[in-house]
């Protein structure tokens, strides 16, 4: 069965901000913390659905028993910066979890799932 | 507390029968008279603790500190693929051995041999299940009547014919009604009731609940609510985030018969951490000392009712819960004593004869066996925290424990001759990042934490001496002062649950697969084989036509040992997780 996403309806004119701004945040934040880099790009996408909503404190709150470090340091879970699965994939395991991770689309809403792929997506590939 | 009546549901689920493979031996019944003095049988293994007494102690001494080093395998039963290894405590009845393995398959195989004699494979509610995190855990079962009982993750409990597998009753005891939670824990046989807790602490659900169920029916009995049962427990959870609070018991407690009284341990309560720190009396999101979480309680058996209580961890800011099922009766100088490892690292020895009233549980002792923790600053005599350190949002650095604490969820043993306490301590920490984590709604059953942490290996022991690198210790204690008579380190923390036996012999299954055999009198290993991979469940023995066997199982992969690739690196960065198998040792 597929899982159906409501994807966020940014404009042309937004997403080429935020990939501008994306650069400019990398580039000034090359000493700081690159999940606060990843969520500074992805937190802004998903404003329409929370006000002042923060992609870690997800993150925090539904993955970190298993995924450490905000998805760069393996443990009960696997590290997820660097995956090179399709962010589409990525929505359909977090969906339907993969045993003995469990399945969230009774937890989270789409949005959410959406925005947990969109920041394991822009994670860099590094490890804690 | 609330009554059910519940409809018995039986289905036609045939066990695979192994007949004509079977040996000689069959299981006798397994009647209340045998559990109640099962101090005294020590061919047999017949629940999870073997006895009442929760020792993990077989007077049998066959094999001894003299002829150990010939011990050898005897043979070993592979059971297909056991996602996150085998986490359960086998247990062996006139001659037969019952074991689980993942998500809920029972063998039953003959005890001298290794011919498999049944098997059966309960039909898990997989959409149900594997919503949570601990889908494909078990941890053991339990045998009384002629049946042997499990428990499931979607939240059912099942009774098996022993000596044939065919199924007798197979109920949904556990609804998702306030939250889905399933049972990951062995069951405990008293009288005619069959006792199981709930998991899913780190669920926002509630109540936690531990359940009696009628040993020949499937009905419950009662249903004691960990969190949000009583006023008390209520007017402990501050803007009724008792709905969302988590609770349990998952592990299997014991029984004391002088009081006709249940002892279980409490799960954590969600979230995880509490962002408000200091002042969680009156705010966050959990304001208060959130009753009955991270405690120990004691039931009326036949009633369900509060009996005693003590919390371990008012307002638990650690997750460092009451959960560890080992419960050490331990008599001396007229006292009865109830020692009780918490996985913070301490051992609470408790009054046991203060029950009665719902009042708090009378503490004797409070020691710490963990080495490198720094969440307080010690506990009292009467078994109060010193110099808390809260985890208020933001970032900690060096906070042990980690989240996985200084003592898992096995047990460890005791011998009594020797009045020592075998015990295992895990000894590294975590950085952590403490966050306000949004309000799920009531009775979800979401996950629910606040923070994302790291682990690492500790800087430090208590006493200022430097550490390099994460390590575990075997600690050889008396149990009711705390005073250490021998203590070995391991490398890798030691995982699995501890043996003592009459033979004088400790038997230690190891993290990396190598499993140990040491003196009680001083620790000195005597014994040693490689199993093939980690260990991180039961270890028992019993005798079969005169011949002592050892049985321990074998397998690696859970939420602590998630840490060990990171930690140590090689052999675990390559350890399958999806293995195990039952070995079995004998001279």
């Amino acid at each position: 069965m597929q899982y159906n996403v409501s994807f966020s309806a940014l404009t042309r004119t937004a997403l080429i901000m935020l990939c501008l701004t994306g650069l400019t945040i990398s580039a000034t934040y090359a000493e700081e913390d690159v999940t606060d880099i990843a969520a500074a790009e992805i937190n802004p996408n998903y404003f329409e659905y929370k006000e002042n909503f923060s992609v870690k404190r997800l993150f925090a709150s539904r993955c970190s028993w298993c995924h450490q470090g905000y998805g760069l340091k393996a443990a009960d879970g696997p590290r997820l910066s660097g995956s090179t699965k399709s962010k589409e994939k990525i929505i359909e395991q977090i969906a339907y979890g993969k045993s003995p991770m469990p399945g969230f689309r009774k937890q989270l809403k789409p949005w959410q799932i959406e925005a947990l792929a969109d920041y394991i997506k822009a994670l860099p590939d590094v490890a804690l | 507390m609330t009554r059910w009546t519940t409809t018995v549901a039986v289905k036609a689920i045939t066990a695979v029968a192994f007949v004509g493979f079977a040996s000689q031996a069959m299981a006798a019944d397994v009647t209340w008279d045998r559990l109640l003095n099962a101090q005294n049988d020590d061919a047999n293994w017949m629940m999870y603790h073997k006895d009442f007494t929760g020792h993990h102690h077989s007077g049998l001494k066959q094999i001894n500190t003299k002829n150990v080093k010939n011990l050898k395998l005897a043979w070993q039963h592979n059971p297909s693929a056991t996602k996150r290894g085998i986490q359960g405590f086998p247990l062996a009845v006139d001659g037969i051995v019952y074991y689980t393995t993942t998500s809920g398959t029972i063998w039953a195989i003959d005890g001298a041999t290794g011919v498999p004699v049944w098997q059966h494979a309960a039909k898990i509610d997989v959409e149900r299940a594997e919503g949570t995190f601990y889908n494909p855990y078990n941890r053991g079962l339990a045998i009384s009547g002629g049946n042997v009982y499990m428990g499931t993750t979607d939240g059912r409990l099942i009774a098996l014919n022993a000596k044939t597998g065919a199924v007798v009753w197979d109920n949904e005891i556990m609804t998702v009604a306030k939250g889905n939670k399933g049972f990951t824990g062995a069951p405990l046989v008293v009288k005619d009731t069959v006792i199981i807790g709930a998991n899913g602490g780190e669920l926002s659900g509630c109540c936690g609940p531990i359940y009696a169920v009628d040993a020949k029916s499937g009905s419950v009995k009662w249903q004691f609510d960990t969190i949000g049962g009583d006023q008390r427990s209520r007017d402990s959870w501050g803007n009724d985030s008792w709905k969302i609070g988590g609770g349990g018991g998952w592990m299997t407690g014991s029984y004391d018969p002088a009081t006709n009284t249940v002892w279980w341990g409490t799960a954590n309560p969600a979230p995880d951490y509490d962002y408000i720190g200091g002042d969680w009396m009156n705010n966050g999101p959990r304001p208060g000392e959130n009753l009955y979480s991270s405690s120990v309680i004691a039931l009326d058996a036949d009633s369900g009712e509060l009996s005693a209580y003590f919390q371990e961890m008012p307002h638990d800011a650690w997750d460092f819960d009451s959960a560890v099922g080992e419960f050490l009766m331990i008599e001396k100088g007229g006292k009865r004593n109830m020692v009780h490892p918490n996985k913070g690292g301490i051992i609470f020895v408790y009054d046991a004869d203060s029950v009665g009233g719902g009042n708090e549980l009378a503490v004797n002792n409070a020691y710490m066996i963990g080495e490198t923790y720094n969440y307080i600053k010690g506990v009292t005599k009467e078994g109060r925290l010193v110099g808390r350190r809260e985890l208020p949002e933001g970032k900690h650095s060096d906070v042990c424990p980690a989240i996985d604490g200084a003592i898992s969820w096995n047990t460890g043993a005791y011998n009594p001759k020797r009045n020592t306490h075998f015990m295992l301590t895990q000894e590294f920490c975590f950085d952590i990042e403490v966050v306000n984590p949004e309000r799920p709604d009531d009775f979800s059953g979401q996950a629910y934490f606040g923070a994302s942490w790291t682990s690492k290996a500790p800087k430090q022991k208590v006493d200022g001496t430097p550490v390099d690198a994460a390590y575990g210790t075997l600690q050889a204690r008396d149990p009711l002062t705390g005073d250490m008579k021998w203590r070995v380190e391991y490398k890798y923390p030691v995982l699995a649950s501890l043996l003592s036996t009459g033979g004088d012999l400790v038997f230690v299954p190891g993290a990396d697969g190598m499993f140990d055999a040491r003196d009680a009198k001083n620790g000195k290993l005597l014994w040693q084989t490689n199993m093939g991979t980690g260990a991180h469940g039961g270890v028992i023995t019993y005798m079969v036509d005169g011949k002592q066997y050892v049985a321990v199982v074998t397998g690696w992969g859970s939420h602590v040992a998630g840490n060990y690739p990171g930690l140590f690196g090689a052999p675990f960065t390559t350890m399958s997780t999806d293995t195990g198998t039952l070995m079995v040792y004998a001279l």
